[in-house]
């Protein structure tokens, strides 16, 4: 069965990409409107991902409070919040009042709770860098990540002249500048070459 | 086995060399492995001191494999634990942030403080944002995750302090699920009773599609908004919507994000079929960075990064009341983490350069590999 689904998916991948991709270049009527059904598509597609995702969630949960061990107590917490998150919202609107509550009190705090380990753990690892790794390199990077912080806030009141108005520019116009520009271009390199690789059949992720 | 004739009687060479097949290579003389002693050799040997300690060294090994195991060292009781230290270290660091974060939000005086260099692209933001009119439509995206509320939220209410005073009409999407309840939670914190109330249509699933999808057609992305209905028909709550047909037709389109993906994939998707409607990004401090060249390269058309960005874009004499209550500690939480860095870094230095300190570090190193 594999053997015949594989041509075949390829074969629908790889004519919507090339449909898509000569929507940029030719602006005939039939190929901006083919183009735009295929991507309305994929938005109802993406959609409908999303709801897999949930069932297959519920459906391991599930099992896991089925089989009674360790875990089943976690899992039956999450099922618990997910269909009641899920009842509360078809029950009232999307932005009614009980969802803000759930978005005030649940998810705001416990996801800015993870967020503020993330910055404690992140000044423990820059105190402890030159200790676990004495490089020139990381000498550079505790220097810049200093001079950036220092010259974004006020002392007391006040900036630190030289390094708030001059240095914090330079280093974010030009050292920064030049290492986004360079991810971007990295980046965008591969993303052409998957782009060709998938267009070609060289790579085929849907076939699960 | 001695008593079979053929063992007896066996006189082959594999029998009489230890190795067999080759021959006198190393005979096999039965005496040698019947005796304890050692046979005296027939010369003499010269060995060197090293090589006299190194035999003497395979003697000691050698009696020692007979003698019974050693119980396992007991660790002494004063031994250094550095996990605990570590621990103890993050601790600390995470208790000082805190107390300093939360006493300078409490004691804060609330008045503006240092004044900030403001960047050309933050005034380019302000003259759009101040520019539109009680007509205008301005497109609004929320795309941060409830974790960047923090940082996300006072830049949003800087940005929608001006859209809500120049009595513009906001249309609020999101590519992210909780990004119209984000949208709705700010609007209930600074929307004026007086201000006119935004639309919401909703989520857009699908990434670089679903964007791309917005671009094409507008209308049939969004036929209906979260409450089910048409917002394109003349007798819905908004008609001004009925001047709309694509994308382009609002009077700016705002990308509120935490993500440079995100911001990335409407530059990309978007940015290309805006003719001269402005364009202006609201970023995360972490995306701003990888976003700032397609300022430089003129696709954007204003940026506003981070809570700095956002205490540069408020007014002095007007400040912006979500901001300012986070701002002196924000500032103060910068600051004991760079006194953390240049002191973690400074105690660093001074033990790495103790030779006992480095000595017992690398063997604390060595007994860690498996």
């Amino acid at each position: 069965m594999t053997r015949w689904i594989t041509p075949i998916s390829t074969a629908i991948a790889t004519g919507v990409g090339i449909i898509v991709l000569v929507g940029y270049f030719v602006p005939a009527a039939w190929i901006l409107d083919l183009r735009a059904l295929f991507l309305r598509w994929a938005v109802i597609l993406a959609g409908l991902t999303l709801l897999v995702g949930i069932f297959n969630l519920l459906a391991v949960h599930g099992r896991k409070v089925y089989s009674l061990n360790k875990e089943s107590w976690s899992s039956l917490a999450l099922i618990i919040a997910l269909v009641g998150t899920a009842g509360v919202i078809a029950w009232q609107q999307t932005h009614s009042a009980a969802a803000l509550w759930i978005l005030n009190w649940i998810l705001i705090p416990a996801e800015s709770s993870l967020m503020a380990v993330l910055a404690v753990i992140l000044i423990y690892a820059a105190a402890r860098l030159l200790y676990r790794r004495k490089t020139v390199f990381s000498v550079i990077f505790l220097v810049t990540v200093v001079i950036v912080l220092s010259g974004s806030v006020p002392f007391w009141g006040t900036f630190i002249p030289f390094v708030h108005d001059r240095l914090l520019g330079w280093i974010i116009s030009v050292p920064a500048m030049a290492g986004a520009r360079g991810l971007l271009l990295g980046m965008a390199l591969g993303i052409i070459a998957t782009g060709i690789r998938l267009l070609t059949g060289n790579q085929h992720p849907y076939d699960g | 086995m001695m008593d079979n004739p053929q063992d007896q009687q066996d006189d082959t060479p594999q029998k009489k060399e230890a190795v067999p097949g080759l021959e006198d290579v190393l005979p096999l003389n039965a005496a040698m492995f019947e005796s304890d002693e050692i046979l005296p050799v027939p010369f003499s040997v010269d060995i060197s001191e090293p090589q006299y300690k190194h035999i003497r060294l395979l003697e000691r090994m050698l009696a020692q494999e007979n003698e019974g195991t050693p119980p396992p060292a007991q660790p002494p009781k004063a031994e250094y634990h550095p996990d605990s230290f570590q621990r103890f270290l993050r601790l600390a660091i995470g208790v000082i942030l805190i107390l300093t974060i939360s006493i300078n939000i409490l004691y804060s005086n609330r008045s503006p403080s240092a004044v900030l260099a403001v960047p050309g692209e933050i005034t380019q933001t302000r003259m759009i944002l101040r520019g539109l009119s009680s007509e205008s439509m301005v497109l609004v995206a929320f795309d941060y995750e409830p974790g960047f509320s923090a940082e996300m939220e006072p830049l949003a209410a800087a940005v929608f302090q001006d859209i809500l005073t120049t009595q513009a009409v906001p249309v609020i999407l999101s590519t992210s699920p909780l990004g119209t309840l984000q949208a709705a939670r700010l609007m209930q914190k600074i929307q004026p009773p007086t201000a006119r109330q935004p639309i919401y249509l909703g989520y857009l699933p699908g990434g670089a599609a679903g964007l791309m999808s917005l671009t094409n057609s507008l209308r049939n992305t969004f036929p209906l908004d979260v409450d089910g209905e048409s917002p394109w028909l003349p007798d819905s709550a908004n008609p001004k919507l009925q001047a709309i047909n694509s994308i382009a037709d609002f009077a700016a389109v705002i990308v509120l994000s935490a993500d440079a993906e995100n911001a990335r994939n409407w530059l990309e998707q978007v940015q290309p079929a805006l003719n001269k409607t402005p364009f202006i990004f609201a970023l995360s401090a972490q995306a701003a960075p990888l976003i700032r060249p397609y300022l430089s390269g003129n696709q954007l058309q204003g940026m506003i990064g981070g809570v700095i960005g956002a205490h540069a874009y408020q007014e002095p004499k007007q400040p912006n009341a979500m901001l300012q209550m986070t701002w002196d500690g924000f500032a103060a939480g910068v600051w004991v983490a760079v006194a953390f860095i240049v002191c973690g870094s400074g105690i660093s230095l001074v033990l790495l350069s103790d030779p006992a300190r480095k000595k017992r570090r690398k063997q604390r190193q060595k007994r860690r590999l498996p």
